[in-house]
């Protein structure tokens, strides 16, 4: 039996991926739909990963969700990056219009709220500070869902690869 | 070697039915937050931050508690209860020493009551019903579970270096 294959490169991929479709205005909205592109992400990086791997070995679950946490670890520092890029260009992020939605249902928010939505509009201190707010949050959410599709991409994957290896043996 | 996997496999059990309960808790809470004084209203907005990539977050798609929405919508609310479900009722159905996944038709099956809703909403066949979106979710959220639950046995078996190697070939 052959040595395993890196998890890094299929992860690599699999973290681009994620973190340029849940970062790219409206394309980001498909996100909404179950977490949509960080479970593809996870699941895209056990593709790669079970593609790498020779017949003689099986591709278990755990390490598809290996596969799939690394995906959304790398997803969310992808994914921070050009969402801060966005945040710079247009000036809008979740948590603004989030406020901004609040304020508009009409219901009464802490002051200090309208103060840092001043601020972010005027990109100072906490403009920045909610980078990293965001780093944090998106690396427990990519992680969580692109563990799952890496779950799930293994539970697709094992099965034909078994079968690759049965249909080689029946040739040999 | 079998006890020590056990008493493993049971604390990592433990430590995802907890995290689901406060996962829980925290799209619940929202709305008792909301009416709640400044500081809880402010916690409030920092937990629709977190679940907005996740969620379209609309307010008429969602579960209202004292007039205001839970932090995910209906569906999304089905699918994490459902696997809230699933993890609780986990060792009802299967045995928590082993970490073999069930078949992945079962996964496909599942989301067919999801998908079935989905399509005659869009299309106008039925009016969108919060209920019927909520059920639909909670099928498989409760299902994913009994695929996460052994994958995550698997994944800290690979990290620990413990790993058994016939997880991709026995399916039950």
């Amino acid at each position: 039996m052959e040595g395993k294959p890196s998890k890094l490169i299929p992860a690599l991929i699999g973290g681009s991926i994620m973190g340029v479709l849940s970062s790219v205005p409206i394309i980001n909205l498909g996100n909404c739909l179950c977490c949509m592109w960080v479970i593809l992400g996870g699941g895209v990086g056990a593709y790669f990963y079970w593609r790498e791997l020779s017949p003689d070995n099986e591709f278990s679950a755990g390490e598809g969700a290996l596969v799939g946490l690394l995906s959304g670890i790398f997803g969310a520092l992808f994914g921070t990056l050009i969402g801060y890029f966005f945040i710079a260009t247009t000036g809008s992020n979740w948590f603004q219009q989030i406020m901004e939605s609040i304020i508009e249902s009409g219901e009464d928010i802490p002051t200090e709220f309208e103060d840092w939505l001043d601020t972010f509009e005027e990109g100072g201190f906490y403009s920045s500070l909610f980078v990293f707010i965001d780093l944090f949050f998106r690396i427990v959410l990519n992680s969580i869902f692109g563990t799952l599709g890496g779950i799930i991409g293994a539970a697709i994957f094992r099965k034909r690869k078994t079968a690759d290896r049965e249909g080689a043996d029946k040739k040999a | 070697m079998k006890a020590k996997r056990l008493f493993r496999y049971k604390n990592i059990y433990v430590f995802i039915v907890g995290f689901s309960i406060l996962w829980c808790f925290l799209f619940i809470s929202v709305p008792f937050f909301r009416a709640g004084g400044s500081f809880l209203r402010k916690t409030a907005v920092f937990i629709m931050y977190f679940f907005a990539p996740v969620c379209h977050q609309i307010a008429e798609r969602s579960f209202h508690i004292m007039n205001y929405p839970l932090a995910v919508c209906a569906r999304c609310s089905g699918i994490y209860l459902g696997f809230l479900f699933g993890a609780v009722s986990y060792p009802f159905i299967r045995k928590l020493d082993s970490a073999l996944l069930p078949p992945r038709w079962i996964l496909g099956i599942s989301v067919i009551p999801m998908i079935f809703e989905t399509s005659l909403s869009r299309l106008g066949l039925i009016p969108t019903n919060r209920f019927l979106m909520g059920f639909s979710g909670l099928v498989p959220g409760a299902v994913i579970a009994f695929f996460v639950i052994p994958a995550v046995f698997q994944l800290v078996d690979i990290l620990i270096k413990n790993e058994v190697n016939d997880y991709g070939r026995k399916t039950e």
